[in-house]
């Protein structure tokens, strides 16, 4: 298996009156070709920032972004442009991420278009292609005039992903993709991206608050807090034995639908680190019921505790397993 | 336990131009002393039209509640003059609303908007409201400092605890929460639902708690009634609807949730999609959906059938073989 996309050192900051806000500081990972990187963590961690920092539509900071071993943070305009369209991303929201003024039929070829697959005057071929491609993600022909308002959540979602596929991308970021459905459309939905990734070979980084979400769709999973990534590996290692205490408190917060299993919940205490102008330390120290005062001190690495686990904590390992 | 909320044959419906729409269709509920009951549900099922209900907070038109009585303390709260009403909603019965981000007057400090809740119901003077404010924003989690911000400058998740301390403010003996923790991450989730839970110890306040997530009413609630296309489809303890489902729908819906704890390489989804409320169907609403539907299940809408104790279920098939199918699959 080759490796599609690397991330090394990347960092975006923004400059906020406040001061520099440290929203992706330091990130860096790989996906292989036709694997699925789950990205967890909570509102305002930075993973969305992330995902679109790696796709320049936040223009990162430091770093490097390697897609087929080419920096394409190097890239000039135009051939970024190019680029787009083997890498791709579905929105969160499909209520407010698609032109309530376009057809299901004109916001599937709008990519096309814009990327000179077809020209404007080839009706019949886009009109070809936007039903394979409405095929593809299972939306009834009959909906290709509709528009969006006319449709409910899942519908909707399934436009933003057609429109993702337009392209033929190789690489997808999903940012939350069914975070706005209901659990039985949600289940339709990851049933259909798995689909796809197996029959397009696609690549995806796939970005949640969800873990149970992406639980089984990852290959790996990167937990992150604040701009950071504090643990990753393989999901079934993840959730056997979570060696962060962040991860610990995360997975102890989701509510499990049994009522025999009661929960042994983590609360976490204390406040938020602001992601402006943050300290050198752990930036987790301050909620951790495991700190040390060393740990907001010094700087925190990743470091290997088993083949494909990576841990940023210095204790971790000889804290209680809470799983 | 008392009854401390008897919703009976509660019907709303809405007109619009694309005809009616039939929110809720004869909707029994009760909601006893000092419990938490969760009310779950998917994106149209009803969950906050019912809620907004008891609140007399249904906007006519286009709405309409059509028949059925909201009985709180014996008293009919739709027959209730709009002055009695008044003093009722924010001070007996409170409500969390679903989005934050709307719920909140964005020309107004958050201090402000607690302090008003707390000087409508209960005639304080403007210091002791302050002060009450501050209370209520470290009960929920924020820094008092923070009482002279404005909504824009909270986190969505820090929202909806301002919003929570001015539902909690007045110490209410019913809180409807709408979907209180669903905008926010799971360990602010878990704080929350557990401030929730440590208010009801305190108060005995009685809690309707609308979800769409079965994990939320496992960990939290006592009852729990699922709610399908305006109707509640089945009722009962949490154990006995989560772990021995009556009603197809509810079967489905536990099936379709990612599980942590269980290895699996696919979700099992329900298949289509809910039907449309200006058209239900005729029979069961769940029926065009369901995979154990028989042609009786076109005709006739089912009524409630007990299968043990408190837990009943709207299924002609309750009780019978299908149960061990799906238990089986």
């Amino acid at each position: 298996m080759s490796e599609l996309l690397r991330v090394e050192h990347l960092k975006k900051y923004f400059n906020t009156p406040a001061g520099v806000l440290h929203a992706v500081d330091d990130v860096s990972f790989s996906i292989e070709k036709g694997q699925t990187a789950g990205v967890v963590g909570e509102s305002g961690c930075g993973k969305s920032t992330l995902g679109r920092a790696i796709l320049r539509l936040h223009e990162p900071s430091e770093g490097h972004v390697f897609f087929h071993g080419d920096d394409i943070l190097t890239y000039p305009k135009k051939q970024m442009k190019q680029l787009r369209s083997r890498m791709q991303i579905i929105f969160q929201d499909p209520y407010s991420s698609l032109n309530p003024r376009m057809t299901v039929s004109q916001a599937i070829a709008e990519p096309m278009l814009l990327q000179g697959t077809f020209k404007k005057g080839q009706k019949r071929e886009i009109e070809q292609e936007v039903l394979r491609i409405m095929d593809l993600v299972g939306l009834a022909r009959r909906l290709v005039n509709t528009y969006p308002h006319e449709l409910d959540g899942g519908r909707r979602q399934r436009i933003g992903i057609a429109r993702a596929l337009a392209l033929n991308p190789e690489f997808i970021v999903c940012d939350e993709p069914v975070s706005a459905l209901d659990v039985s459309i949600q289940a339709q939905v990851l049933n259909l991206m798995q689909d796809l990734q197996e029959q397009l070979n696609l690549t995806y980084l796939f970005i949640t608050h969800d873990l149970s979400v992406v639980k089984h769709l990852s290959n790996t999973i990167i937990v992150m807090y604040l701009g950071q990534i504090v643990e990753t590996a393989p999901p079934d290692e993840i959730f056997a034995h979570p060696m962060h205490p962040y991860t610990q408190a995360l997975l102890s917060a989701i509510p499990i639908p049994d009522p025999d299993i009661q929960m042994k919940r983590v609360i976490l205490q204390g406040e938020l680190t602001s992601p402006i102008n943050p300290g050198v330390g752990c930036r987790f120290a301050k909620r951790c019921i495991y700190a040390q005062p060393e740990c907001s001190q010094q700087a925190v690495t990743l470091r290997e505790v088993s083949p494909g686990h990576q841990v940023a904590c210095p204790i971790a390992g000889q804290t209680p397993e809470t799983a | 336990m008392g009854t401390i909320l008897d919703i009976k044959r509660l019907a709303v419906e809405f007109h619009t131009n694309d005809g009616v729409v039939k929110a809720l269709n004869g909707v029994d509920l009760k909601l006893e002393e000092g419990t938490t009951l969760g009310l779950v549900g998917e994106t149209g099922a009803g969950k906050t039209t019912l809620s907004k209900a008891v609140m007399r907070l249904t906007q006519c038109p286009p709405g309409k509640i059509v028949s059925g009585e909201i009985l709180y303390e014996g008293r009919d709260l739709l027959k209730l003059p709009k002055e009695d009403m008044q003093k009722i909603c924010g001070k007996q019965i409170s409500m969390i609303f679903q989005d934050p981000m709307t719920a909140l007057n964005p020309v107004m400090t958050v201090g402000e908007q607690i302090a008003e809740a707390v000087r409508v119901h209960e005639r304080l003077s403007r210091t002791d409201a302050v002060r009450r404010a501050c209370e209520m924003m470290e009960l929920v989690g924020l820094p008092a400092e923070r009482l002279d911000d404005y909504p824009h400058q909270f986190s969505g998740g820090m929202k909806q605890r301002v919003v929570i301390a001015i539902a909690l403010s007045c110490s209410p003996r019913i809180l409807i929460a709408d979907e209180p923790t669903t905008a926010l991450d799971v360990t602010i989730q878990a704080q929350v639902l557990d401030l929730i839970a440590q208010l009801q110890k305190k108060m005995n306040t009685a809690n309707l708690l609308i979800t769409h997530d079965l994990g939320v009413v496992a960990q939290t609630c006592q009852k729990v009634a699922i709610m399908y296309a305006g109707g509640i489809l089945e009722y009962g303890t949490v154990r006995d609807v989560l772990k021995h489902p009556g009603h197809p729908y509810t079967i489905g819906l536990i099936n379709s949730i990612p599980k942590i704890h269980v290895r699996e390489n696919r979700l099992h989804p329900i298949s289509g999609l809910m039907p449309d409320p200006t058209d239900l169907p005729k029979g069961c609403p769940f029926c065009p959906r369901c995979q154990y539907a028989v042609e009786r299940c076109q005709r006739e809408r089912p009524q409630a059938q007990v299968l043990e104790g408190e837990h009943t279920v709207r299924c002609f098939l309750a009780g019978s073989r299908f149960e061990e199918e799906a238990a089986h699959e």
